[in-house]
């Protein structure tokens, strides 16, 4: 009986640690640039994409692998979006609109 | 006493100068068109207004993401679909010149007081395929009455890596010599943007300065190097009479002549720091040409331009498109043109080398990407020589300055009209000298009133 409590409480601590692990950043686009020009991430973390600048942008990802991109499409002034990394590797994340939109990001 | 001659083109006059008026307005409002922004087509697609691009909300003065814009190969997009990149942009203006031009400012025109549609010119402004882009103009010329290809810059760019460092590259197919520049201290896209053709200008200007436009068609291929290093190579061949006469340009003698390959190379150093952006440059040619009318006539001369030029541009806010800008260009051309000594040239007594050197500073501020004054100094002096320069002493020296006013209503993010664009501008042409003479040099100067409209189908 020990054992299998002491078995769950292992498991809960871990989901707990899991859960907590998961972190979450919030990068600007102000001025035409990234507030960063590049991120380090574990598994999991998010990237809240916010618009400070007064026209429309783009947050279009790029990677892990050669051939995968994730377009989350136009953000008006003001708006966020919002990209969970579950994959490690290196990703590129841009503005479609503006070319020099741009930071990489690596997750471990 | 009035003859039907003269009563019928004093009508014809009217109906000109009242077309003139109402052209822009049909163009901009007309059913089946959406009025748009600067190069409309470009806006569209980007969903951006003018102001992200262009100081002062109109172009062709270009901000950094005006820039980076065309160094990418103009094909940043929004993603979405927006039909076929065609644009219209008309021109309309009024001319007033100090003195009269006797037997009028141009072939129809009053020796003064002219109302005239200068242009109205069809682009085809964006992407291509989806890794090529660039821009065709298609003008009708109101003064020359005449259908012609503009400029043209159609581009393909990468972006890789080079000594570790992030590189723009792409190739570049165009027909002016820096038509494909990306700053507005080069001839193409400096200022003036606009200036009258019914108001006298000064003979003299180097070859890399205007004398190729349209005239040539070249390709290139260019790097922008960790955003500090930009450099360029193209070659360009001068188009033959069937070519000219083919795209508009109908060579009747009024420029310089050439089917000969002409090098250019171009180099800049840029640096963006917070809300500073700076370039130091430098851009050469080198072209045997059949001197125009001005000059003497039919004889092959060597001219060879080297310049230096720089841009300063200010912005207060770089994250409100519409927020102030001030904007400085500086550009020094130096030519050369050098004849071979031969029989004809013996008999026309002039020199064999001439120089002539060319100097433009320029500030402008825009308020809210709304009102943009500028003013402008510039000076050309050359080799004096009566035998050579079409001048009554001789002298192709003339200097002067440039004060201008551009009102720009939208364009901006929160425009009422937000696919609607205009500018409303009002130049006035002042000379010290001109064409080598102080005398006269005030009857050259002028007013110029212009209306620029744009629309996208």
């Amino acid at each position: 009986m020990n054992i299998r409590l002491a078995a769950a409480m292992a498991f809960l601590m871990g989901v707990i640690v899991a859960v907590q692990a998961a972190s979450t950043i919030t990068v600007g686009q102000h001025g035409m640039v990234f507030t960063q020009t590049s991120a380090s991430l574990g598994r999991g973390d998010r990237i809240v994409f916010t618009n400070e600048d007064d026209v429309i942008h783009n947050i279009h990802i790029f990677g892990p692998g050669a051939d995968d991109s994730t377009d989350l499409g136009l953000q008006k002034p003001g708006a966020t979006l919002t990209y969970r990394f579950d994959k490690a590797g290196s990703y590129m994340v841009r503005c479609s609109i503006h070319p020099s939109v741009k930071m990489a990001v690596t997750v471990k | 006493m009035v003859g039907p001659g003269a009563e019928r083109a004093r009508a014809v006059g009217m109906m000109r100068d009242a077309a003139c008026a109402i052209l822009p307005l049909v163009l901009l409002l007309g059913p089946g068109m959406r009025p748009a922004l600067a190069v409309p087509a470009f806006a569209a697609q980007t969903s951006q207004p003018c102001a992200t691009c262009h100081i002062g909300a109109f172009g062709p003065h270009l901000t950094p993401q005006g820039r980076d814009f065309k160094l990418h190969g103009y094909i940043g997009s929004d993603g979405k679909d927006h039909g076929l990149p065609l644009a219209v942009v008309t021109q309309t203006s009024f001319t007033h010149t100090a003195a009269p031009q006797p037997g009028g400012a141009a072939a129809g025109f009053k020796p003064n007081d002219n109302v005239a549609l200068d242009q109205v010119a069809l682009y085809y402004a964006g992407r291509i395929t989806p890794e090529i882009g660039g821009f065709i103009e298609l003008k009708y010329d109101g003064f020359k009455q005449q259908l012609q290809v503009d400029n043209v810059d159609i581009r393909r760019a990468r972006e890789g890596e080079l000594f570790g460092q992030d590189a723009v590259w792409g190739i570049t197919f165009n027909n002016a010599p820096t038509v494909q520049d990306a700053w507005n201290s080069t001839p193409v896209w400096g200022l003036p943007f606009t200036r009258s053709s019914l108001a006298p200008t000064p003979m003299a200007a180097p070859l890399v300065d205007g004398g190729l436009n349209q005239r040539v068609v070249g390709a290139g291929a260019y790097m922008l190097w960790n955003d500090l290093l930009y450099a360029e190579a193209d070659m360009y061949k001068g188009l033959d009479a069937t070519a000219l006469r083919a795209t508009g340009q109908v060579p009747i003698d009024d420029g310089a002549h050439t089917t000969a390959f002409m090098p250019y190379a171009r180099l800049a150093v840029i640096r963006d720091w917070k809300n500073h952006h700076l370039e130091l440059g430098a851009f050469a040619l080198s072209a045997s040409v059949v001197a125009d009318v001005n000059q003497i006539f039919g004889l092959s001369t060597r001219k060879t331009d080297a310049a230096i030029d720089a841009t300063y541009q200010y912005i207060s806010d770089p994250a409100k498109v519409t927020s102030d800008r001030l904007s400085a260009h500086a550009t020094y051309i130096h030519e050369n043109a050098a004849m071979d000594a031969s029989p004809a040239q013996a008999l026309t007594g002039a020199l064999l080398d001439h120089a002539l050197d060319t100097f433009r500073v320029d500030v402008s501020y825009s308020f809210a990407a709304t009102v943009t004054p500028s003013v402008q100094y510039f000076r050309t002096t050359g080799t004096p020589d009566i035998n050579y320069w079409g001048t009554p002493n001789g002298s192709p020296n003339s200097d002067g300055m440039i004060f201008e006013v551009g009102y720009v209503p939208w364009g901006k993010p929160d425009s009422l009209f937000s696919n609607l664009n205009l500018r409303l501008s009002v130049q006035y042409v002042s000379y010290f000298s001109f064409d080598g003479s102080t005398a006269n040099a005030a009857s050259n100067n002028n007013f110029y009133y212009s209306v620029r409209t744009a629309a996208k189908f």
